[in-house]
């Protein structure tokens, strides 16, 4: 299993459409993905489970993964973050 | 493949399935259907129906209505005769992303609109209770 910690760096942090993309990208990964903020876990490849998280910018969310592809899933993931989902701010 | 269709008064079915394809991205075997104020209801069962058979891909059409008790509801009740489809009412966002990114792992229509029905009920919070929760 991996785990990180990752700052959400874009203006809206997870909302909607963030979220959505973050899913969608984890669903091409065989892995389990967990997120987990405070208390609360989400399921990273469920959108509804991960709008739960209810967070903005700047929040550390931790994630885990675990499954045969765990450290490229974690890389892309990473990856999406950093670059603000895409969204230029 | 199961399709979906969203039937409500207004333009709301138009407006909220623009608004789910907007989050994530869009897709062939989901139509909607607005029935508005003036419209002639035997004009748009009409319409509906040819709707239904373009979804239909051979597993059914899961509809989702605004309001059971409502014309969208009733025509559809009047459709379901002839043609394989399971109503929900009481559609929502968080109801129409789940069944629209669920969709392709469902093959059971009935099983399919339970879940959906689960889902859209199971989504809606009273949002102090969830800021509450975080706080412990």
């Amino acid at each position: 299993m991996v785990e990180k910690r990752l700052k959400l760096v874009n203006k809206l942090g997870l909302h909607a459409r963030a979220a959505a993309k973050l899913v969608q990208l984890g669903e091409t990964f065989k892995s389990e993905i967990k997120i987990s903020k405070d208390n609360v876990e989400a399921n990273g490849k469920s959108i509804l489970s991960v709008l739960l998280l209810a967070a903005p910018v700047g929040t550390e969310l931790t994630f885990s993964i675990q499954g045969p592809d765990e450290e490229d899933a974690m890389a892309a993931i990473d990856s999406l973050i950093n670059r603000k989902f895409d969204e230029g701010e | 493949m199961i399709g979906i269709l969203i039937v409500t008064h207004g333009s709301l079915a138009d407006e909220i399935m623009k608004t789910c394809f907007k989050i994530i991205g869009e897709r062939d075997t989901v139509g909607a259907y607005s029935i508005q104020w003036d419209d002639d209801p035997t004009l748009a069962t009409r319409r509906i129906e040819k709707l239904l058979k373009k979804l239909d891909q051979g597993d059914g059409v899961l509809v989702l209505t605004d309001m059971f008790g409502g014309t969208p509801t009733n025509i559809m009740i009047s459709l379901s005769k002839n043609s394989h489809v399971e109503i929900v009412t009481g559609v929502n966002l968080p109801m129409l992303i789940k069944a629209v990114t669920t969709m392709s792992t469902f093959n059971d229509l009935s099983e399919f609109a339970e879940k959906v029905k689960q889902q859209g009920q199971k989504n809606i919070y009273k949002v102090s209770d969830i800021l509450s929760m975080k706080r412990v």
